[in-house]
């Protein structure tokens, strides 16, 4: 007996000592794992490798190359789509910030009872299908649409408004609106009512407290708004398929395009991975501009 | 009421010859209904420490927000330096207010924290408004916009000397400690050279020590700018310590305006008494000036002015009871608890009509039968509370 004991005894201690470091508090952590491996990081790794793979001309033989790329970047059409995209992106993120972030503020600063009210108001949108509003705005701006029967009342001529690039940013800040008034709103009504009576206090009128004081306080809202805007609305499939004539397609379409028609998987991640990079850019440039995130991330850290 | 005061307020109005800097009249404020200030009248003078002090909801917050321009008054004025001031609004108006929290400014650094004042005051001065106007009075003078980037910077160096923050000009205000951001913002309201400083409990969040260590700077800093401090606090030591005024506050009223040496020794009710110290509060009968009874006998003292046989209450401070022989004391009795204190002992000492806490230096045996001594100025007489509860 006595010798046994010693064998046993150190294998025991280890397992439960290894067991209780995986599966304590961090086994929280096992569903959003599972999601990020299956849903996230091995679809990436599926296109990137797509992306990466020449046509063989043959199915049992793979060849890696930067052949889809080079063919992206040697195709002037594609990088106007691809400059289209991110203009029109940049034009419905702008509005969408011109108009929430007064709507933010507005809200922030009323009562608790009309902030709930005005936050239902610019999310109910959201209840309503996004297909369903977007062939709404179709219906208005069709040749044969609404707004023309309307216009034609005045006597003006016919406009064949989808063959222009505005429905497409009217459906963009329609539907993604809202997007860019919750950050902001959130980072508004956080904001210590002291910091502003400070302000007042030392001198500054009411315009100059906002520009000094709470605008650059709400950048972090604002770039949180602006990345949750700019991302989709640069990729986004649906709006411009129904809001614009074929002539202007973005680069959603494309990527839609060479997946559906072509079945030129290779190509389609290509350019799904050029796009992903401008992006990646995009928010980080506009990141640079916090310099307050880094002062909040060192104030949370004591 | 007139009647115990008579003798303070006949060398209190000796001492009033400054000038008045502002003059709260008949200051009403009402929030939904509930009424936190009741008419308040109160007179600051220049270069005066004053402290509001009272439990939490007596008003003295609300006051000092009305004086800071934050809210508005429901009736009442507020005269500054002769002129009207209870509408303005608070960016015009030359007070400057350190806040509770202090409310740094997290997105500037400390230099750009303590010069916003100075930078607003700049804009202002520069701004197309300003410029167009003196153009149009003088248009062939070149006339002086404000401060230059050298003057803000000379005064950031003096303020952060008088604050003693030197060379922290580009530290982050969230790595301050809260000691050093309580700093910053005094800093930043004194830059301004305001004619009068309002401070909301701003030692409130400090820790004993560095309390202690802030009270006497502030008084320095007081003393040194000669700057009208009106300071809110519910903290009687603070009060005492650094105030030449404290005003007493309960539920919207001033109980008691005084230096601290008044308030403290002649406290005018049994409220006052026991906000602002540890007391021995008993019922009493002014037999005659000058002479008191309560406990069954009849004792020396040094008040008058009350009606013979009105019923008082008679307050002694414990650290005015010295403990003595009971052949020498003037009351007897059995020491009932001795707490160890610190600086000195506290001992509950049983008489036959009552427990007096007693605070002295000396240590007594529980059980020990002691006489209990106080002279006739130790005493002080206060008129009967009519209200209910303390």
């Amino acid at each position: 007996m006595p010798e046994f004991n010693p064998k046993i005894v150190p294998l025991r201690h280890k397992r439960p000592h290894r067991r209780i470091k995986i599966s304590g508090f961090e086994l929280l952590a096992l569903p959003y794992v599972t999601v990020l491996l299956f849903l996230i990081f091995l679809p990436v790794l599926m296109i990137a490798l797509y992306a990466f793979i020449k046509d063989s001309g043959s199915t049992n033989l793979i060849i890696f190359g930067f052949d889809n790329f080079i063919r992206f970047i040697g195709t002037p059409e594609n990088i106007v789509t691809l400059g289209r995209s991110l203009r029109l992106a940049l034009i419905a993120t702008i509005i969408c910030l011109l108009l929430g972030y007064p709507y933010a503020y507005f809200t922030a600063g009323s009562s608790n009872k009309s902030q709930r009210i005005l936050i239902l108001l610019a999310t109910a949108p959201m209840w309503i299908n996004m297909l369903l509003r977007v062939y709404a705005w179709r219906q208005i701006f069709d040749a044969s649409g609404s707004l023309n029967a309307i216009l034609g009342i005045f006597g003006v001529p016919e406009i064949d408004f989808l063959a222009t690039e505005i429905p497409a940013i009217i459906g963009m800040v329609s539907v993604y609106l809202p997007f860019m008034i919750l950050p902001i709103y959130t980072i508004l009504r956080k904001l210590d009512s002291s910091l502003i009576e400070a302000s007042s206090d030392l001198g500054a009128r009411p315009q100059q407290t906002f520009w000094r004081v709470i605008f650059p306080l709400s950048i972090p809202g604002i770039l949180s708004g602006i990345t949750m805007v700019l991302l989709p609305t640069a990729t986004t499939l649906v709006i411009p398929e129904y809001l614009s004539k074929n002539n202007y397609a973005l680069i959603g379409n494309l990527i839609e395009m060479k997946f559906k028609n072509n079945g030129d998987w290779g190509y389609g991640s290509a350019i799904s991975i050029v796009l992903g990079i401008v992006i990646m850019a995009l928010v980080f440039f506009a990141n640079r501009f916090d310099r307050f995130a880094e002062v909040e991330e060192k104030g949370a850290k004591r | 009421m007139s009647l115990t005061q008579t003798p303070r307020k006949l060398a209190k109005s000796v001492k009033k010859e400054r000038r008045p800097l502002i003059e709260i009249q008949g200051l009403t404020k009402e929030f939904d209904g509930s009424v936190v200030l009741k008419g308040m009248d109160l007179t600051i003078y220049e270069n005066e420490f004053v402290t509001l002090l009272g439990p939490s909801g007596c008003g003295k917050t609300t006051t000092l927000r009305i004086l800071g321009g934050f809210e508005e008054p429901t009736s009442g004025k507020i005269i500054f330096d002769g002129k009207e001031i209870t509408t303005i609004r608070n960016y015009d108006l030359p007070t400057n207010t350190v806040f509770q929290r202090y409310a740094l400014f997290p997105h500037l650094n400390v230099f750009e924290n303590i010069a916003f004042g100075l930078r607003i005051k700049q804009k202002n001065a520069t701004g197309w408004r300003n410029r167009l106007k003196k153009l149009l009075k003088r248009p062939n003078v070149a006339v002086d916009f404000g401060f230059t980037e050298e003057i803000i910077a000379g005064k950031v160096k003096r303020m952060l000397k008088l604050v003693n923050l030197e060379g922290y000009e580009q530290r982050s205000v969230t790595s301050l400690s809260g000691g050093q951001q309580q700093r910053v913002a005094i800093a930043r309201a004194l830059i301004n050279e305001p004619k009068v400083l309002l401070l909301d409990e701003p030692l409130g969040a400090l820790d004993l020590k560095l309390r202690q260590e802030m009270q006497y700077e502030l008084k320095d800093i007081q003393i040194n700018t000669g700057i009208t401090f009106i300071f809110v606090t519910h903290d009687q030591e603070e009060a005492l310590t650094m105030s030449d005024k404290i005003v007493i506050m309960k539920e919207g009223e001033i109980q008691q305006v005084g230096t601290p040496e008044d308030v403290y020794n002649e406290p005018i009710n049994e409220y006052v008494a026991k906000f602002i110290g540890e007391s021995n509060i008993i019922d009493g009968t002014m037999l005659r000036d000058y002479l008191v009874s309560f406990d069954g006998q009849e004792f020396e003292c040094v008040d008058r002015g009350f009606s013979d046989n009105e019923a008082v209450d008679v307050v002694i401070r414990p650290e005015d009871l010295d403990i003595v022989e009971p052949s020498e004391g003037l009351i007897t009795g059995v020491v009932d608890s001795v707490i160890f204190k610190g600086v000195h002992f506290e001992i509950d000492v049983k008489t036959s009509e009552r427990i007096y806490t007693v605070h002295t230096t000396d240590q007594s045996p529980e059980g020990k039968k002691v006489g209990l001594r106080f002279n006739p100025e130790d005493l002080h007489v206060m008129e009967k509370m009519t209200y209910a509860g303390v």
